[in-house]
């Protein structure tokens, strides 16, 4: 867990929202879905999602001149403290998993990429 | 004929002093009569703030396994939302007054809730996530409502 990556994924949800970022998707041998961007400088960030039945982890990832600098994970599980749920690890949770949406959104394309393409099935008929 | 007079006297004050006996009594026991009705009123009103306060709670859980994508727990969580609403809402319908409606809207908007998590998966669209965190909070939000007016009534009945 990183306060740094907490705070670079709030910056990144934002100007991925904007259209500001042009996220790839990454071919992944180990199933999971995972996208990239690369900044200035040879900085990139990668973020993944590994869905497991219920249980769901997003590790967000900076890189600098090809290798992993920062890491952070983000999953689920929300965690109890005295019988009480931890609502920061969900604040967390959904910070991680609302960037992971922005930017999957981005790559595929939204709810206007699905209505044309139906339209254009449709057209065919 | 003196002694006549005096017990027709005598007689006249003994009813005169039952009487006002009589009316004391009366006057107590409708005092005591109110007091008790007031008492279980107001522990009916403990109950239903004491009831709605719960269902608050599980709404508010129901709210985060939804925002933590836990689609198991959160069918758990409102399944039991809708059977408490359906028992609450019968038990305190008299003083529920408009809100009984309301809380039947509730009931059925969980229901669907429940209905549709229990068939599919979390959604992972970013629309289909974001409509049911709004109508999650919503369901938060009247129960939340109903739970202040419930008290505040009781308040102002107190």
């Amino acid at each position: 867990m990183s306060e740094k990556l907490d705070q670079f994924a709030r910056d990144l949800l934002e100007k991925t929202r904007a259209n500001k970022l042009d996220w790839r998707i990454m071919a992944n041998p180990m199933g999971r879905e995972e996208f990239s961007v690369d900044l200035e400088k040879e900085y990139r960030f990668h973020i993944w999602l590994v869905v497991s039945g219920e249980n769901r982890a997003i590790t967000l990832q900076l890189w600098k001149d090809q290798r992993p600098v920062l890491e952070s994970v983000a999953n689920n599980w929300p965690g109890i403290s005295n019988g009480e749920i931890v609502q920061e690890r969900v604040k967390r949770f959904r910070a991680y998993s609302d960037l992971f949406d922005a930017v999957r959104e981005s790559v595929y394309g939204g709810e206007e990429t699905m209505g044309e393409v139906e339209q254009l099935l449709r057209r065919i008929g | 004929m003196i002694l006549h007079d005096l017990f027709d006297w005598s007689n006249a004050g003994v009813g005169g002093v039952g009487l006002l006996l009589t009316i004391a009594a009366i006057v107590q026991a409708t005092g005591a009569k109110r007091a008790a009705r007031e008492a279980r009123q107001a522990v009916y009103h403990r109950n239903a703030a004491d009831s709605f306060s719960e269902i608050v709670r599980l709404a508010e859980q129901f709210a985060t396994w939804v925002e933590c994508e836990r689609r198991a727990e959160a069918v758990v969580q409102v399944r039991e939302i809708v059977l408490r609403l359906a028992r609450d809402r019968g038990e305190f319908d008299r003083f529920l007054a408009s809100d009984a409606d309301k809380l039947k809207d509730v009931e059925s908007n969980c229901q669907r809730l429940a209905d549709m998590l229990g068939q599919e998966e979390f959604p992972l669209s970013s629309s289909a996530k974001r409509d049911l965190f709004r109508d999650t909070l919503m369901i938060v939000q009247e129960l939340s409502a109903v739970l202040g007016r419930v008290r505040a009534k009781g308040d102002q009945e107190e």
